[in-house]
Formats: C-alpha cells, structure tokens, sequence
C-alpha cells in the first residue's frame, strides 16, 4: 500500500524548483524561498519584505480585498515567513490551497493562486516614488515589533533562544531571527524597498511545491520569476566553535517553575556524513525519542525531576541543547543527572536493544514524514546547505548502518558549552 | 451474543469513505484507510475527562465525588503495568505512542510505519489493564507537579482558565485539566481504579485508525482482545449553572511583552447539554464572516492597532454542558478590542448577514476542513473527538454544504447573545511591580 514519493527536480526561469507531487493529497501549495546569510544590519529589513509582499498586489491593492479574493478560493492563504536555518536567513513567500480536484465544482483555482504569488513578490502595491506604501509599511512594522517582543511570553522558546544567544555569541546565529526592536523600529519604507530589490536580485531562491499538481503548470504559472536575478546567491553555515570553559547564564523572572537549556557542541561538521548520522542516533538514544530516551526514562520517570526533559540535534552548527524545567531546588540535580546520561553514553554503556530502539524510532519518523506534506518539504529544506540530498529512505538506511561504537564515539565528542537558567527571582521589588 | 455490525460511511464526491463498526464487545470501532499511506495512527478515547468530578454507577446506591486532576492522573499511571510499561512495549515495534486528556475525553494513541497490528494490540492491551500501587502513584506527584508548574507559566493557559473561572460558578470546566498540586495529593490507587472502573467501560470508548490499515486487521485484534463486558451506564452529576456569568471581567499580572485578551461570549446550556452538528456548521461559517481577515471587524482592529495578524483568531468553545465563543489575541488597549468586537456583532445582527459575504466564508470553511484530509493524525483525532460527542464527520461536510444564510442568522441571535460575555486580560508588569 505503500508509495514512496519522487522528489522532481527541475526549474524555473533557472531557479532552483523542487516538487512532490501526488494525488493523495487534496491540496496544492507552493512556497518560495530567498536565502541570505545573516548579516545583523540587514535582518530587520529582510525580515519584514515577506509581510509587505503578502499584504497586497498590483492588481489586488487593498488588504481587505486580497482576503476576500483567497477566502473565495476556497479559504486559501498568502502567507509570509521569516526564519534562520543555521547562519542563514530564510525568509519565504507561500500560497496554498484546495486542490483543483477537490473544489465543488471543480473550479481551476491553482492557476489564479499561483498567479497572487508571483504577482505578490514581483508586484506589489508601491507609491509614487516607487516605495512600499507607509500605510502599508507602518502596520506590518508595527506588527513585526509586536511579534518579536511576543517571543518572551513562552518561556520555554525564550529559555531555548537564550541560551542558543549566550552560546553562539558573535556567530551570525546568535542574531535574532528578525531584527531587535529597536533595529525594526528604525526602518523606512525606502529601506525595506531597498531589501526586497536586493533581494530578488542576490539571493539564493528555492521554489518548492508539494500536493495535487502539475510541475508544468506550476511553471507556466511562474513564469518570469526568474527574471530579475539568477537565485544562485551564496549559502552556507558554520558549526559553532566549543568554549574551553562552560559559560553560565543565570536569568531571573516572574516564573514558578525553572527553565533550563543546556547547549553542547557535537563536534561534527554540517551534513550527511557517518558522523552526523552517529550523532543523530546518540542524541535520539540520550533524550531525542520521547519515550524510550535515557532522559524520559531516568530524569522524569525514576527520578520524578521534570515533566519535559529532551534533547535535540541541530546538525547545521554542531549543537545538541538538552531542554526541562524544574522545581528551583532541583536544578542542580537535574543538570548532573542529564550529565550522568550522557557520561553513561561516552563509556559506552548502552545495550543493543536500547540502540535498535533509537534506530526503530528514527526509522519510524523517516517513514511517517513520507505521508505528510509539509513534512517532507521541511526534510529536505533542512538539507538545503549539505554538499548531498538525502530521501527518507537513504535517511532510514544510514540510521541502520551507525554503530554501538560510533555512537559512543559520538558522545565522547559531545562537550557542555553554556547552560542557560531561567528562575523566580529578585529581579523586581515586593510592593 | 451481539454480533459485530459494519457500516460503510463514504463521500464519492471526495473520494473519502471509512468503516463504521459496533464490535460486539460494545467498542465503536472508526477505520479510515488512506490509499497511499505509510503511517497508522490509530486513537482510543473514552468519553471521560476532567470535567466528570461527579457521577453516579448504574450499579450503585450514592454519587461519588472524585479530586480535580483525576482523569488525567489515570491518563499517566495507565501506561504503567506489572511487568513494564506500555512506552517500553511500543519502543520494539518504533511506534510513537503518546496520551491526552481534555475536558471531557480522555485518548491514548500511537503512530506506527509497521506492525500495525502489534501496536493495535498493545494499544487495547494497555487500555484495558490497570495497574495502580501505592509507589507508582506516589512517583506520579513529582512528574505532575512540574506540568501544572509549567502551566501556572503559561500565559495563554491562565487566560482561559481565568475566563473560564469567571464564565461559570460551578461547572467543573473552570478548574485546571491537571487539578492543583492539593487536588492531586488526594489521589490514591483506590480512587484510581474506582474511577477507571466507571468510565473506561467499552460500551464508553471509541477507537479509530486511520492510513495505511485494513479493516480486517483492525477486526482481527479487536476481537482478540475486546470481551464483550455488561453494559453499565454512568450518570454524570453537574450542578446546574446559573444563567448570565459570574464576572465580566477577569485580570491577572504575568511577564509578557505587552497585554493578551480572550473575549468569551457565554451560550447557556442545560446540565449535560450539547451543541449539534447544524450549529457547530453554522457557527464556524459565521465567525468566518465576522472576524476571517476579510472582515470589516478585523481591518478595523488592525487598522487601529489593536491587534496584530499573527495572534488574533476566534473558535469554538463547548462541550458536555457549556459552549461559547473566544476571540482572542495580543492587543494594546483590550477592552477597546473586545468593545469593538461587541459592536461588530450587534451591528452584523442588526444589518444582518450578506449573501455574498455568506458565500465566500462558506466556500473558505468548506476548504479548509476538505484539506484537514491530508493527514492520518487530523482524521483519526478528529474522528474520535465527533464520535464522543455524538457527531459524523462526513455529515458536517454535508451541513456545511446544505447551509444557508438564515442558518446562519439563526446561529447569531441563539448564540452570540448581549451580556453574556467576559473579558479575561493578562496585563504585563509594570518595572518594579511583583504580582
């Protein structure tokens, strides 16, 4: 029953333009996405284009308006996204929809939707002086501030950006994904304008489309994308470089339960290599399978510490960040018995029943991400900067060909780098 | 005996169908194979939650009051068995397994990309064997006492439990899924297993399986492993709620960045009370008219900054007992926003709906949930939380599809109702003040 995708690879305009392409899915969506090395005077501005882009068109000017033509496509979306993917900004433009097989009357909606998209990025609405709209500008500035300040109402994502700060230091990853405050806050209509010509015109750009379609109508629909730059800009990460020393972050706030993310160097280098797949199955083995890991079994189901104890691999810079919160008094505890783990793993002393079980977990993800969409684009995204791409499939079967050995090798390299902690505290006077 | 009854429940139009089963040991049995599939996902739910504090057995005298926190309490321990647990059992097969409890329902699930029918095993094994001591339930305090830690952080989580503290007097939806940190000190195996005893009684739970599955299968295990067991029913005691709400307004001080609203507009209910298919249709086209992003109210609100995109949103609320509306989002002057989206509705009532705006927000909702049919997880969980509350889902679709505009209508002056509402505001804190 089972129908391992095709990944198309092809082009449009010469742009870069990948697709999955089945009639399963009852949907059609269809992202592009500029790639730019972080650069901190630079973000704010990149970060905000994708806003504007989606608010309005050329043709369809008035925000309101744009919603009423998507709502009757079928509850479409014109969405704008700005993120890092280790020391590159992504910032992204994406429509999606119905798929034209699924509409009641099997109304042809892909095309008019592909359409917004590509007028969305190379047409907006833009005033006398050639300049995005200040109306327009003013209200996603706004926004954007609001967002970014929103990101210290979760305190665990906080926790997590804290540290990942405290860590890479003076690394372009360090940067905030959209600029600070203060950075957006001293934009210009004329600045962001600049950004977006900029941007078509140096960045790396990666078309991807995923459900019921048809790459050659994609690409009729697309047409003239590419004629403004060649989306060959230049791409890549580097792995964090390991203190001598642990650095230790202590922050405090309104919060009854302490936060804390312990941020390690691999010591692997970015991509597909035996040693990145080594350190994948170690990281799944102490605190990455949600179940089965060393963390859930000992630090929350022995000795009852934390709700939440995980671990995560970020392949792109070589960290491993081990995340819990905890009561205060606990957090010592916790720390050494998450080291405790991980010291078990360097001397080797895992069964192989517990490795297959990593592996299992491992397999069943790549298996499972093979049935959802946006799943399977965010696989192979994340491979975007890797000298080689990986299926599923090829995934699967170099999780099987890691060792016990390598994997205790793989935990020799890990080393603690920065622990971050986040507890009720003084910072503010009792009334 | 009962006979094992099979219903074929399909949409030729979008090529969707599933199995309908009564398994004759009482278990209502959902299977939706997706041509094309890798993954299983398969949910097992029974129809008891946080909200049933009180009830009463067929088979006894009195009603039983139980702690807040309980359902969910069970929700961990039962994963737990004599020998092992069932996260151990699922690790040999890769399976993902995973639980949830809400208000009024409590799932256990996995996802798996091969022996399907092991893991089925293993997931009705589970369910249907406690296993609660003394040490076990003890352990559990430390673990559940850093989950309503991390929540009593959360500011959305106190929003609406505020809201909700402040919406009702006495049902039991306002109290916290996880109980408090007393309430769960009150928990023993004893309560453990009178509770499980009541509520996780097959002829009270549903399984479903969606993706790569076949009927056969799923019938194989279920007959392997559900008995048919005496049908025993539960009377659920709710004090009945007062009409209007107790506050309008409910605040509290936490570290955000700026003020978070939840504007909730209250619908009474009787005592056990749900809402049907028809109005739950009706209502996710309305709150499309009035607050989708092509909305007169939602270019209102952003033009005057009073909410931003990527947080303002309106759902549905409701279930055994209680229902409403919430908006909600991030805004620098609340009680304007929530002032302005009162005004909204009293002026959509009085203007009443327009045909082309009715359209549009139908054809947008009927493509929405048409996507949802993508993912194995949507379906199966979706599945699950319909049949408990006694709805179809391929009958929404066609409720949806059959609406009109006086339904519509009708589904605004019976729900969206003056004075029935509560404003809950999380407001940050002010440099050198401590809540």
């Amino acid at each position: 029953m089972s129908m391992p995708h095709t990944l198309y690879r092809g082009d449009i305009d010469g742009l870069s333009f990948r697709g999955i392409f089945q009639s399963r899915f009852k949907t059609l969506r269809t992202t592009v996405y500029f790639l730019m090395p972080m650069e901190k005077e630079k973000t704010a501005a990149r970060a905000l284009v994708p806003c504007l882009l989606c608010r309005a068109t050329r043709r369809i000017p008035d925000y309101t308006e744009m919603g009423k033509v998507l709502s009757g496509l079928y509850g479409a979306s014109l969405q704008a996204d700005s993120g890092k993917m280790g020391d590159m900004q992504l910032v992204s433009v994406t429509v999606s929809g119905l798929s034209d097989r699924c509409t009641l009357n099997h109304e042809k909606i892909s095309h008019e939707l592909l359409t917004i998209l590509k007028e969305a990025i190379l047409d907006p609405p833009l005033d006398e002086t050639g300049c995005f709209r200040q109306e327009d500008f003013l209200q996603e500035q706004r926004q954007m501030i609001e967002q970014v300040k929103a990101d210290y109402n979760d305190k665990r994502l906080w926790s997590l950006r804290r540290m990942q700060q405290s860590m890479c230091e003076g690394e372009p990853y360090a940067l905030p994904r959209c600029g600070t405050e203060e950075e957006i806050a001293a934009l210009t209509p004329e600045k962001v304008t600049k950004a977006w010509k900029e941007m078509l015109q140096t960045a790396r750009v990666e078309i991807f489309s995923v459900g019921d379609g048809n790459p050659d109508d994609i690409r009729q629909a697309l047409h003239g994308l590419g004629m403004i730059g060649t989306g060959k800009g230049p791409m890549g990460s580097r792995i964090h470089t390991p203190r001598d020393t642990v650095r230790r972050v202590t922050e405090t706030d309104q919060v009854t339960q302490a936060k804390m993310v312990m941020g390690f160097s691999t010591g692997t280098p970015a991509g597909n290599g035996a040693e990145n797949e080594a350190a994948k199955v170690m990281c799944t083995l102490l605190g990455g399978s949600a179940s089965q890991s060393r963390l859930f079994r000992f630090v929350r189901e022995k000795m009852s510490l934390c709700y939440y104890c995980f671990s995560r691999f970020q392949n792109l810079k070589g960290i491993m960040t081990v995340e819990c919160g905890v009561e205060p008094e606990n957090l010592k505890k916790a720390e050494e018995a998450i080291l405790q783990q991980l010291q078990t793993l360097q001397q080797g002393d895992f069964t192989e029943e517990e490795l297959r079980f990593a592996k299992l977990s491992l397999q069943n993800m790549c298996r499972t991400v093979e049935d959802y969409g946006g799943g399977l684009e965010n696989f192979y995204m994340s491979q975007i900067q890797y000298d080689t791409m990986r299926t599923p499939r090829q995934e699967e079967q170099a999780i099987w060909q890691v060792t016990a050995e390598q994997v205790q090798q793989a935990a020799q390299r890990v080393k603690l780098d920065t622990v971050y902690t986040l507890m009720g505290g003084e910072t503010h006077e009792e009334n | 005996m009962r006979k094992t009854e099979i219903l074929t429940v399909e949409r030729p139009a979008i090529g969707e169908a599933y199995y309908d089963i009564r398994h004759r040991s009482g278990l209502r049995v959902l299977v939706y194979p997706k041509e094309g599939f890798q993954s299983t996902y398969a949910v097992m739910g029974t129809r008891y939650g946080s909200i049933d504090q009180t009830f009463q057995r067929s088979d006894e005298e009195t009603t039983c009051t139980v702690p807040a926190g309980i359902a969910h309490y069970l929700e961990h321990k039962l994963f737990e068995s004599e020998d092992g647990d069932a996260f151990a059992r699922f690790a040999k097969t890769g399976a993902s397994a995973n639980a949830y409890t809400s208000f009024d329902s409590t799932c256990y699930l996995f996802s798996c990309t091969g022996q399907a029918e092991e893991n089925l095993a293993i997931l009705l094994d589970f369910v249907q064997h406690p296993y609660f001591t003394d040490q076990t339930v003890q352990k559990e305090q430390g673990i559940i006492g850093q989950e309503i830690r991390m929540y009593e952080d959360d500011p959305q989580w106190r929003l609406l439990f505020n809201l909700l503290g402040a919406m009702y007097r006495y049902h039991p939806v306002k109290e916290d899924i996880a109980g408090s940190i007393d309430s769960i000190a009150q928990i023993t195996p004893d309560l453990l297993y009178r509770c499980y005893h009541t509520f996780y009684n097959l002829h009270n739970m549903v399984l479903t399986v969606a993706g790569n599955i076949r009927v056969e299968t799923v019938l194989a295990v279920c007959d392997q492993y559900c008995q048919p067991g005496e049908e025993q029913s539960v009377h659920r005691v709710f004090r009945e709620e007062p009409a209007g709400v107790s506050r309008h307004f409910v605040e509290q001080t936490l570290p955000v960045s700026m003020p978070l609203f939840e504007l909730g507009i209250k619908q009474e209910m009787g005592p056990m009370e749900e809402s049907d298919t028809k109005t739950e249709a009706a209502m996710e086209v309305l709150l499309e008219i009035l607050s989708s992003d092509a909305s007169p109210l939602f270019r209102k609100l952003l033009d005057e900054g009073l909410i931003n995109e990527s947080t303002f949103g309106a759902e549905r609320f409701e279930g055994s007992g209680y229902a409403s509306v919430l908006f909600s989002g991030e805004s620098r002057d609340p009680k304007r926003a929530a002032s302005e989206i009162l005004q909204a509705i009293a002026v959509l009532k009085e203007k009443g709906i327009d045909e082309e705006e009715f359209r549009r927000a139908k054809k947008a909702v009927y493509g929405r949930n048409i996507s949802g049919l993508n993912s194995a997880e949507g379906i199966a969980n979706g599945l699950v939380a319909m049949t408990l509350s006694g709805r179809e889902l391929f009958s929404y679709f066609d409720a949806l599809v059959a609406l009109t505009q006086e339904d519509v209508t009708q589904c605004l002056r019976r729900c969206l109702i003056k004075n029935q509402e509560v404003l809950s505001v999380i407001w940050p804190q002010e440099p050198g003040q401590e809540q």
